[in-house]
C-alpha cells in the first residue's frame, strides 16, 4: 500500500495512458506517441526551469512570453550580424535560410540574461518575483510582436535546426532526449551535490540561509537564469517543431508549466520537491493534451480541464497542512 | 456578518500603529499628487492639445474602466491576497449577461454582477477553504473563466442594440459626465468612507497587516476574505456593461489584458502585495497618473505593443521605487 501511495503519480499517469488506448485508436501509434513526448518534452523543459525557482519560493511567470521573445530577437540578430558578413539570412521578409548556430547561439544566451534580469530585479531592488516576472511576461511578449513587425519567421528551410524538433534518435525524438538529459542534469544537481543543498536551504529558509553565510542573492540571479534558459530551450524546441517562429507562441505555457510543477508536488512554500515528480508530471500533461486533441476536444474545454486540474493539484496537498 | 450588514460605522480612537501607518500612507498619497500635477503640467506644456477638456474627459473616461478594477483588486491586495483573475470575470459575466438579452435590462444586469460575485465566490472559497494561494487558485481561475467564456458564447459576439438603457451604461452621460467616471469616482468615494471609518475596513487592514493576530481578535478572516473577492469579482463585472455598452459589442476576450493594468494602478497607489498597506485614495490618484501616461504614449503616437513594455517596465520600476522608500522609512 506504501508503495502505492508512494508512487501515485506515476500510477495515475499509467492509468490515464491506459485510458488513452481505449479513447482513441490513433493513441498508440508511433507517430502519435512521438508527438506526445515532443509536446512534453518542450513543457517540461519550461517546467523544469520553474521548478527551481519554485523551490526557493519564488515564481517565474514570464517563461511563455520568453519562449517567443528569446528566439524572435535571436533570429533579429543572427539576421544583423550575418548582414555585416554580407550574408543573407532572411529572404523576402519570412524565411530564414541560414544561421543555425547564430540562431540557437543567440536564443539561449538571451534566454539566459533576461533570466538573470529576473533575478537582479528580485534580489537587487527586491521586487517581489510575482511583479517582476509579470512585468516581464507582458514586456516580453509586447517586445516580441514589435520587433518581428507582428509577423512569424518561417524555419522551414533550416535543415538541420529542423532536426531538434522534429528528429528521431533510435525512434525516440531528439527533444525528448534533450529533455531528460536537462531533467537528469537537474535532478541529478540537486540530489547529490552542494547546489543542490544550498537551493532547498535557501527555499526551506531564507533568512536562516542568509545567516548560515550562503549568498543568497547570487544563488537565486543564477536560478533565475537557469529558468530563463530553459524557457530559451523550450523555445528552440517549440520553434524546431512547428518550423516557424511566431511572436504570439506559447501563450499561457506558463500556466502549463507552473501545473506540471504543482501536479509533480513541488509547493509555493519553498523547499519541497523532486525534479523526478516534474519529470513524470509533464509527461502527464503532455498525454492529457495529446488525449485532448485526438478526441477532439475544442481549445476551451480544455482550457477549462486543465485550469481545474491545477485547482484540484494543489488543493489536497494544502488541505493537509494545518495552516493558521 | 458584523461589520458589513449593519455598517457599523464608529469614530475609531487612532493608536499609535495606526497612527504611523496613516503618517506613510499620508506620505505616498502626497507624493502620488505632486507626480500626478508634475505629469500634467509638463504634459500640458509639452502638447497643446493635452489640457483640453475633451482630452481630460477622455482620459477619465477610459481610466475609469480599469480604475474600478483596480479599486476591486485593492481590497484584495489589502488583505494580502492578488487577483489575477478580473479580466476574465470581466468577460465571463459580460458574456453571461449577453446570453440573456432578451429578457430586458433588468435581468442582464442582475446575470452580469452575479456571475462577477459567483466567480469572485469561487476564488475566495479556493484561497480561504481550499488553501490554495490565491496567485495560483486566481491564475487558475483566469484559464477556466476565460475557457467558459468562449464555451458560453459559443465563440461568437452579441450585440446589444436592442437595450438601450445598455448602450447608456456605456455611452450615457449625467449631466454632461460620462457614467463610468462617476462609478469609478463613487466607488472610490464609497471605498474610502469604507476602509476608514467602518469595523469591516478596520478589519480588513488588520488581517493585511497581520493574519494571526487578527484571527485570533476574533477577526473572522475568513469571511472577510471571501469579502474582498466578492468585491473584486463585482467591480469586474461591471466594466464589461461599460465596454459593451459603448461599442455594441459583448464579446469572449474584452476583458483579456485588464489585470496587467488594474494590478500595476493598484500597486502604484501604494498597496503592498504582503497586505496591510495601501489607501483608495492612493489607487484613484495613481490611476489618473497612469491615465495620463497611456493617453500621453497614444498622442505621442506610440503603439499599442510598446505601450505594453511600458505598463510592464512601469509596473516593475513602480514597486521597485516603493520598495526603496519603504526602507529608508523602516526602522529596522
Amino acid at each position: 500500500m506504501k508503495l502505492v501511495k508512494k508512487n501515485s503519480l506515476l500510477i495515475g499517469g499509467i492509468i490515464l495512458f491506459i485510458f488513452g488506448i481505449f479513447a482513441d485508436p490513433a493513441f498508440l501509434t508511433l507517430f502519435n506517441i512521438q508527438n506526445l513526448l515532443r509536446t512534453s518534452s518542450i513543457l517540461g523543459t519550461l517546467a523544469i526551469g520553474v521548478t527551481i525557482v519554485m523551490l526557493i519560493k519564488e515564481i517565474d511567470l514570464s517563461v511563455g512570453s520568453l519562449m517567443a521573445f528569446t528566439i524572435i530577437l535571436a533570429i533579429e540578430l543572427a539576421a544583423r550580424m550575418e548582414a555585416v558578413f554580407g550574408v543573407v539570412a532572411i529572404q523576402g521578409g519570412h524565411y530564414m535560410i541560414h544561421g543555425t548556430g547564430l540562431l540557437i547561439f543567440f536564443t539561449l544566451l538571451i534566454g539566459l540574461l533576461i533570466g538573470l534580469l529576473n533575478g537582479i530585479l528580485v534580489t537587487k531592488l527586491k521586487i517581489n518575483s510575482l511583479i517582476t516576472t509579470l512585468g516581464v511576461l507582458y514586456a516580453a511578449r509586447a517586445l516580441a510582436y514589435i520587433i518581428s513587425g507582428g509577423h512569424s519567421i518561417y524555419l522551414t528551410k533550416m535543415k538541420q535546426f529542423l532536426w531538434l524538433g522534429n528528429g528521431n534518435i533510435l525512434g525516440f525524438p531528439t527533444s525528448f532526449f534533450i529533455f531528460l538529459i536537462v531533467g537528469g542534469i537537474t535532478a541529478f544537481f540537486l540530489k547529490y551535490t552542494i547546489v543542490g543543498r544550498r537551493i532547498y536551504a535557501i527555499g526551506g529558509n531564507e533568512k536562516a540561509a542568509i545567516f548560515a553565510g550562503i549568498n543568497t542573492n547570487a544563488w537565486k540571479m543564477g536560478i533565475f537564469a537557469v529558468s530563463g534558459f530553459c524557457a530559451a530551450l523550450a523555445a528552440l524546441m517549440y520553434s524546431s517543431y512547428l518550423a516557424s517562429a511566431d511572436p504570439q507562441q506559447a501563450i499561457g505555457y506558463e500556466l502549463s508549466a507552473i501545473t506540471i510543477v504543482v501536479l509533480g508536488g513541488t509547493t509555493l512554500e519553498g523547499g519541497i520537491g523532486k525534479v523526478y515528480n516534474t519529470l513524470i508530471a509533464a509527461l502527464i500533461i503532455g498525454v492529457l493534451n495529446n488525449i485532448m486533441e485526438l478526441v477532439g476536444l475544442r481549445i476551451w474545454y480544455q482550457q477549462v480541464i486543465m485550469g481545474c486540474i491545477i485547482i484540484a493539484a494543489v488543493m489536497p496537498r494544502y488541505l493537509y497542512k494545518k495552516r493558521i | 456578518m458584523k461589520g458589513l450588514k449593519g455598517l457599523k460605522t464608529m469614530k475609531i480612537p487612532d493608536n499609535k500603529f495606526l497612527e504611523s501607518v496613516k503618517r506613510v500612507e499620508f506620505g505616498t498619497n502626497a507624493m502620488l499628487l505632486s507626480i500626478l500635477i508634475g505629469l500634467f503640467v509638463v504634459a500640458g506644456f509639452l502638447s497643446s492639445g493635452f489640457l483640453r477638456i475633451e482630452n481630460l474627459f477622455n482620459i477619465a473616461r477610459i481610466i475609469s474602466l480599469t480604475g474600478i478594477m483596480a479599486v476591486g483588486i485593492t481590497y484584495v491586495m489589502l488583505v494580502g491576497e492578488i487577483d489575477l483573475s478580473v479580466g476574465a470575470t470581466m468577460s465571463l459575466s459580460a458574456v453571461m449577461g449577453g446570453r440573456f438579452l432578451h429578457l430586458g435590462i433588468g435581468p442582464v444586469l442582475v446575470i452580469t454582477f452575479g456571475t462577477g460575485l459567483l466567480l469572485g465566490f469561487i476564488n475566495g472559497i479556493g484561497v480561504v477553504k481550499g488553501k490554495v494561494p490565491s496567485l495560483i487558485m486566481t491564475l487558475a481561475t483566469l484559464t477556466v473563466y476565460s475557457g467558459l467564456a468562449n464555451i458560453v458564447s459559443g465563440g461568437k459576439a452579441v450585440y446589444p442594440y436592442k437595450l438601450p438603457a445598455y448602450l447608456w451604461i456605456g455611452n450615457g452621460n449625467v449631466f454632461g459626465v460620462p457614467f463610468p467616471i462617476l462609478v469609478f469616482g463613487a466607488l472610490t468615494f464609497l471605498s474610502i468612507f469604507i476602509l476608514n471609518y467602518t469595523e469591516f475596513g478596520r478589519w480588513i487592514y488588520y488581517t493585511g497587516a497581520n493574519r494571526t493576530a487578527s484571527r485570533f481578535s476574533g477577526g473572522r478572516t475568513n469571511r472577510k476574505i471571501i469579502t474582498t473577492f466578492l468585491i473584486s469579482g463585482v467591480c469586474a463585472s461591471m466594466v464589461g456593461p461599460m465596454i459593451s455598452g459603448q461599442i455594441n459589442r459583448i464579446w469572449s476576450t474584452q476583458g483579456a489584458g485588464y489585470e496587467l493594468g488594474a494590478i500595476s494602478i493598484a500597486v502604484l497607489g501604494g498597496a503592498s502585495l504582503t497586505g496591510g498597506k495601501g489607501t483608495m485614495t492612493g489607487t484613484f490618484i495613481a490611476a489618473l497618473i497612469f491615465g495620463g501616461l497611456m493617453n500621453i504614449l497614444n498622442l505621442s503616437g506610440v503603439g499599442t505593443y510598446l505601450q505594453d513594455v511600458v505598463k510592464g517596465v512601469l509596473l516593475i520600476f513602480v514597486v521597485g521605487m516603493m520598495h526603496l522608500r519603504e526602507k529608508r522609512l523602516k526602522v529596522v
